[in-house]
Protein backbone atom coordinates (compact mmCIF):
# COMPACT_ATOMS: atom_id res chain seq x y z
CA UNK A 1 0.00 0.00 0.00
CA UNK A 2 1.51 3.56 -0.71
CA UNK A 3 3.07 5.04 2.20
CA UNK A 4 0.63 8.57 2.11
CA UNK A 5 3.18 10.68 4.16
CA UNK A 6 5.95 9.69 2.07
CA UNK A 7 3.58 10.65 -0.91
CA UNK A 8 2.80 13.82 0.61
CA UNK A 9 5.85 14.91 2.12
CA UNK A 10 7.07 14.42 -1.26
CA UNK A 11 4.51 16.97 -3.16
CA UNK A 12 5.63 19.62 -0.69
CA UNK A 13 4.70 18.07 3.05
CA UNK A 14 2.77 20.31 5.19
CA UNK A 15 2.83 23.67 2.54
CA UNK A 16 -0.06 25.24 2.37
CA UNK A 17 -1.81 25.70 -1.04
CA UNK A 18 -4.11 28.84 -1.90
CA UNK A 19 -7.82 27.82 -2.88
CA UNK A 20 -9.16 30.01 -6.27
CA UNK A 21 -10.59 31.70 -3.24
CA UNK A 22 -7.26 32.66 -2.05
CA UNK A 23 -7.68 30.37 1.30
CA UNK A 24 -4.90 28.56 2.35
CA UNK A 25 -5.47 24.74 2.63
CA UNK A 26 -4.01 21.88 3.81
CA UNK A 27 -4.54 17.55 2.31
CA UNK A 28 -6.34 15.92 5.08
CA UNK A 29 -7.71 12.81 5.24
CA UNK A 30 -11.36 12.49 6.68
CA UNK A 31 -12.17 9.55 9.02
CA UNK A 32 -15.72 8.80 10.34
CA UNK A 33 -16.44 7.06 13.10
CA UNK A 34 -20.37 5.94 13.31
CA UNK A 35 -21.79 9.55 12.73
CA UNK A 36 -19.23 11.82 13.48
CA UNK A 37 -16.53 13.01 10.86
CA UNK A 38 -12.99 13.94 11.66
CA UNK A 39 -10.02 14.89 9.50
CA UNK A 40 -5.95 14.76 10.16
CA UNK A 41 -3.84 16.29 8.27
CA UNK A 42 -2.21 13.92 6.09
CA UNK A 43 1.26 14.45 6.94
CA UNK A 44 0.33 12.91 10.27
CA UNK A 45 -0.97 9.52 8.68
CA UNK A 46 1.40 6.90 7.92
CA UNK A 47 -1.05 4.37 6.19
CA UNK A 48 -4.94 3.43 6.12
CA UNK A 49 -5.43 -0.43 6.25
CA UNK A 50 -8.28 -2.43 6.84
CA UNK A 51 -9.42 -3.33 9.97
CA UNK A 52 -6.33 -5.91 11.21
CA UNK A 53 -7.09 -8.07 14.15
CA UNK A 54 -6.62 -6.08 17.28
CA UNK A 55 -5.46 -7.75 20.90
CA UNK A 56 -6.73 -6.75 23.81
CA UNK A 57 -4.18 -5.55 25.78
CA UNK A 58 -5.34 -5.81 30.15
CA UNK A 59 -5.69 -2.55 31.85
CA UNK A 60 -5.04 -0.02 28.68
CA UNK A 61 -7.77 1.68 28.98
CA UNK A 62 -11.06 1.50 27.55
CA UNK A 63 -9.97 3.65 24.82
CA UNK A 64 -7.06 1.60 23.72
CA UNK A 65 -8.96 -1.25 21.68
CA UNK A 66 -5.52 -3.35 21.92
CA UNK A 67 -2.78 -3.72 19.71
CA UNK A 68 -2.55 -5.15 16.12
CA UNK A 69 0.43 -6.15 14.24
CA UNK A 70 1.51 -4.28 11.40
CA UNK A 71 4.43 -4.80 8.94
CA UNK A 72 5.93 -6.31 11.79
CA UNK A 73 5.33 -3.92 14.22
CA UNK A 74 2.88 -3.39 16.97
CA UNK A 75 0.85 -0.34 17.07
CA UNK A 76 -1.60 0.70 19.36
CA UNK A 77 -5.68 1.30 18.10
CA UNK A 78 -7.44 3.68 19.78
CA UNK A 79 -11.42 4.23 19.45
CA UNK A 80 -12.20 8.14 19.04
CA UNK A 81 -15.80 7.68 19.97
CA UNK A 82 -14.87 6.00 22.97
CA UNK A 83 -12.60 8.75 23.89
CA UNK A 84 -15.27 11.34 23.46
CA UNK A 85 -18.50 9.95 24.72
CA UNK A 86 -17.50 6.14 26.06
CA UNK A 87 -19.58 5.00 23.37
CA UNK A 88 -17.66 2.42 20.32
CA UNK A 89 -17.29 3.01 17.40
CA UNK A 90 -19.88 0.18 15.10
CA UNK A 91 -17.98 -1.93 13.03
CA UNK A 92 -18.27 -2.47 9.59
CA UNK A 93 -16.81 -4.21 6.60
CA UNK A 94 -15.35 -1.14 5.16
CA UNK A 95 -14.10 -0.58 8.30
CA UNK A 96 -10.34 1.10 8.22
CA UNK A 97 -7.43 1.95 10.61
CA UNK A 98 -5.43 5.35 10.32
CA UNK A 99 -1.64 5.41 11.30
CA UNK A 100 -1.27 8.44 12.63
CA UNK A 101 2.15 9.12 13.49
CA UNK A 102 3.33 12.43 15.85
CA UNK A 103 4.72 13.65 19.10
CA UNK A 104 7.49 10.61 18.04
CA UNK A 105 4.60 7.94 18.87
CA UNK A 106 2.39 5.90 16.36
CA UNK A 107 -1.16 4.74 16.89
CA UNK A 108 -4.08 3.06 14.90
CA UNK A 109 -7.45 5.28 14.83
CA UNK A 110 -10.50 2.64 13.89
CA UNK A 111 -12.71 4.71 11.75
CA UNK A 112 -16.45 3.01 10.12
CA UNK A 113 -14.87 4.57 6.82
CA UNK A 114 -11.92 6.77 5.23
CA UNK A 115 -11.88 9.29 2.79
CA UNK A 116 -9.05 11.63 1.09
CA UNK A 117 -7.64 13.88 0.49
CA UNK A 118 -9.81 16.43 1.61
CA UNK A 119 -8.28 20.25 0.85
CA UNK A 120 -9.43 21.85 4.48
CA UNK A 121 -8.73 25.30 5.29
CA UNK A 122 -5.61 25.69 7.48
CA UNK A 123 -6.18 27.12 11.55
CA UNK A 124 -5.81 30.36 10.45
CA UNK A 125 -9.66 32.08 9.72
CA UNK A 126 -10.98 28.74 9.64
CA UNK A 127 -13.80 27.61 11.75
CA UNK A 128 -17.36 25.99 12.40
CA UNK A 129 -19.88 27.08 9.39
CA UNK A 130 -17.43 29.68 8.31
CA UNK A 131 -18.22 29.11 4.92
CA UNK A 132 -15.20 27.40 4.49
CA UNK A 133 -16.92 24.92 1.41
CA UNK A 134 -14.90 25.64 -1.67
CA UNK A 135 -16.82 23.25 -3.31
CA UNK A 136 -14.46 20.84 -4.45
CA UNK A 137 -15.37 17.39 -5.32
CA UNK A 138 -16.17 16.14 -1.59
CA UNK A 139 -16.64 12.55 -0.39
CA UNK A 140 -19.48 10.93 -2.06
CA UNK A 141 -22.37 10.31 -0.09
CA UNK A 142 -21.72 13.25 1.86
CA UNK A 143 -25.11 13.15 4.25
CA UNK A 144 -24.38 16.80 5.39
CA UNK A 145 -24.85 15.48 9.22
CA UNK A 146 -22.20 16.17 11.41
CA UNK A 147 -23.38 13.47 13.85
CA UNK A 148 -22.12 15.41 17.03
CA UNK A 149 -22.98 18.95 18.28
CA UNK A 150 -20.14 21.13 19.03
CA UNK A 151 -20.62 21.52 22.46
CA UNK A 152 -19.42 17.88 22.84
CA UNK A 153 -16.43 18.22 21.49
CA UNK A 154 -15.59 21.68 23.70
CA UNK A 155 -12.81 21.61 25.90
CA UNK A 156 -11.67 18.36 23.67
CA UNK A 157 -7.79 19.59 24.05
CA UNK A 158 -6.69 17.01 20.60
CA UNK A 159 -9.64 18.27 18.43
CA UNK A 160 -7.95 21.71 17.16
CA UNK A 161 -11.06 23.32 15.22
CA UNK A 162 -14.55 22.34 12.96
CA UNK A 163 -14.05 23.00 9.28
CA UNK A 164 -17.38 22.61 6.91
CA UNK A 165 -16.24 20.81 3.46
CA UNK A 166 -19.21 19.32 0.81
CA UNK A 167 -21.52 19.65 3.38
CA UNK A 168 -20.28 17.53 6.22
CA UNK A 169 -18.93 19.35 9.44
CA UNK A 170 -15.07 18.01 10.07
CA UNK A 171 -13.74 17.92 13.66
CA UNK A 172 -9.69 18.52 12.41
CA UNK A 173 -7.46 16.66 15.10
CA UNK A 174 -4.56 17.92 16.97
CA UNK A 175 -2.31 14.69 16.12
CA UNK A 176 0.17 15.35 18.47
CA UNK A 177 -2.38 15.94 20.74
CA UNK A 178 -4.78 13.05 20.11
CA UNK A 179 -1.57 10.71 20.44
CA UNK A 180 -0.85 12.53 23.72
CA UNK A 181 -4.30 12.17 24.80
CA UNK A 182 -4.64 8.28 23.97
CA UNK A 183 -1.53 7.04 25.02
CA UNK A 184 -1.58 9.20 28.68
CA UNK A 185 1.79 10.83 27.70
CA UNK A 186 2.30 13.95 29.02
CA UNK A 187 3.77 16.84 27.03
CA UNK B 1 26.98 -20.26 23.34
CA UNK B 2 28.53 -16.56 23.07
CA UNK B 3 27.76 -14.48 26.13
CA UNK B 4 26.56 -12.17 23.89
CA UNK B 5 24.01 -14.21 22.64
CA UNK B 6 20.14 -13.82 24.33
CA UNK B 7 18.84 -16.78 26.29
CA UNK B 8 16.17 -18.95 24.38
CA UNK B 9 13.59 -18.89 27.69
CA UNK B 10 11.25 -22.17 27.84
CA UNK B 11 7.81 -20.64 28.77
CA UNK B 12 4.20 -21.92 29.61
CA UNK B 13 1.49 -20.55 27.39
CA UNK B 14 -1.95 -20.56 28.65
CA UNK B 15 -5.32 -18.38 27.89
CA UNK B 16 -7.41 -16.04 29.96
CA UNK B 17 -10.25 -13.88 28.37
CA UNK B 18 -9.65 -15.23 25.01
CA UNK B 19 -5.90 -13.99 25.31
CA UNK B 20 -2.77 -15.82 25.43
CA UNK B 21 -0.45 -15.53 28.31
CA UNK B 22 3.26 -16.81 28.35
CA UNK B 23 4.93 -17.06 31.72
CA UNK B 24 9.03 -18.41 32.05
CA UNK B 25 9.05 -21.95 32.89
CA UNK B 26 10.96 -21.26 35.63
CA UNK B 27 8.49 -19.29 37.63
CA UNK B 28 6.09 -22.08 37.37
CA UNK B 29 5.55 -24.36 40.38
CA UNK B 30 3.01 -26.88 39.96
CA UNK B 31 0.23 -27.43 37.02
CA UNK B 32 -3.17 -28.94 37.62
CA UNK B 33 -2.53 -29.09 41.27
CA UNK B 34 -5.21 -29.45 43.41
CA UNK B 35 -6.08 -25.36 44.87
CA UNK B 36 -9.14 -24.59 46.48
CA UNK B 37 -7.70 -21.07 46.74
CA UNK B 38 -6.56 -20.51 43.11
CA UNK B 39 -7.70 -17.23 41.82
CA UNK B 40 -8.90 -16.20 38.42
CA UNK B 41 -5.73 -14.76 35.91
CA UNK B 42 -8.62 -13.19 34.04
CA UNK B 43 -9.56 -11.28 37.30
CA UNK B 44 -6.12 -10.67 38.34
CA UNK B 45 -5.59 -8.83 35.15
CA UNK B 46 -9.06 -7.41 35.23
CA UNK B 47 -10.18 -8.58 32.04
CA UNK B 48 -13.96 -10.32 32.08
CA UNK B 49 -13.62 -14.09 32.78
CA UNK B 50 -14.12 -16.16 29.61
CA UNK B 51 -15.89 -19.82 29.30
CA UNK B 52 -12.55 -22.56 28.52
CA UNK B 53 -11.94 -25.68 30.35
CA UNK B 54 -9.48 -24.55 32.74
CA UNK B 55 -6.60 -25.66 34.56
CA UNK B 56 -4.25 -24.76 37.15
CA UNK B 57 -0.95 -23.16 37.46
CA UNK B 58 0.84 -22.38 40.46
CA UNK B 59 3.52 -19.49 39.42
CA UNK B 60 6.36 -18.16 41.83
CA UNK B 61 7.57 -14.77 41.81
CA UNK B 62 9.97 -12.77 44.02
CA UNK B 63 9.13 -14.82 47.75
CA UNK B 64 5.54 -15.50 46.55
CA UNK B 65 3.50 -18.13 45.02
CA UNK B 66 0.12 -18.14 43.61
CA UNK B 67 -2.26 -20.66 41.43
CA UNK B 68 -4.14 -19.01 38.91
CA UNK B 69 -7.14 -20.54 36.90
CA UNK B 70 -5.70 -20.54 33.05
CA UNK B 71 -8.16 -21.39 30.11
CA UNK B 72 -6.82 -24.36 28.10
CA UNK B 73 -4.67 -25.41 26.16
CA UNK B 74 -1.57 -25.00 28.03
CA UNK B 75 1.50 -25.21 25.60
CA UNK B 76 5.63 -25.44 26.52
CA UNK B 77 7.39 -23.55 23.94
CA UNK B 78 10.95 -22.04 23.83
CA UNK B 79 11.26 -17.88 22.90
CA UNK B 80 13.71 -16.83 21.25
CA UNK B 81 14.33 -13.58 20.50
CA UNK B 82 13.35 -13.02 17.18
CA UNK B 83 10.03 -14.10 18.47
CA UNK B 84 9.83 -11.42 20.81
CA UNK B 85 7.46 -8.01 19.38
CA UNK B 86 8.60 -5.35 21.09
CA UNK B 87 5.79 -3.24 22.56
CA UNK B 88 5.00 -0.12 21.55
CA UNK B 89 5.98 3.04 23.00
CA UNK B 90 3.73 4.24 25.78
CA UNK B 91 1.42 1.52 25.44
CA UNK B 92 -0.80 1.67 28.71
CA UNK B 93 -1.16 -1.66 29.92
CA UNK B 94 -1.04 -3.84 33.34
CA UNK B 95 2.93 -3.69 34.51
CA UNK B 96 2.79 -7.23 34.66
CA UNK B 97 2.22 -7.24 30.79
CA UNK B 98 6.27 -7.17 30.15
CA UNK B 99 6.00 -7.17 26.24
CA UNK B 100 4.61 -9.69 23.16
CA UNK B 101 5.69 -12.27 21.32
CA UNK B 102 4.83 -14.22 17.87
CA UNK B 103 4.31 -17.78 19.25
CA UNK B 104 2.47 -20.65 16.83
CA UNK B 105 0.88 -17.57 14.36
CA UNK B 106 -0.55 -15.93 17.76
CA UNK B 107 0.08 -13.15 19.73
CA UNK B 108 0.74 -14.04 23.00
CA UNK B 109 1.84 -11.29 26.42
CA UNK B 110 4.57 -12.26 28.16
CA UNK B 111 3.62 -11.72 31.93
CA UNK B 112 6.44 -10.87 34.53
CA UNK B 113 4.68 -13.15 37.74
CA UNK B 114 6.81 -10.86 40.54
CA UNK B 115 4.71 -8.06 39.07
CA UNK B 116 1.55 -10.04 38.66
CA UNK B 117 1.67 -11.62 42.21
CA UNK B 118 2.93 -8.34 43.81
CA UNK B 119 -0.77 -6.89 42.54
CA UNK B 120 -2.53 -9.96 43.96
Amino acid sequence: MTDLRELVEAAGGERPAPTAAGAATTPCVGLRTGGRWFALEAATIGEVVALPPITRVPAAGSHVLGVAMLRSRLVPIVDLDRMLTGIATPRSERGRVAIVRAAALELGVVATETRGLLELPVADGAGAGDGTDDGAAGPEGASGASGASGGEREGVPWIAREVQHAAILYAVIDAPALVRAALGVAR
Amino acid sequence: MSADTPPRVPVLCFGASGLRFAVPVAAVAALDAAAPAAVSLAALLGLEPHAAATRTVTVTGGDRARALVVDAPLLLRVLDVGDVVPAPVALPRNPAVLGFARIDDELVQLLDTERLLAAS
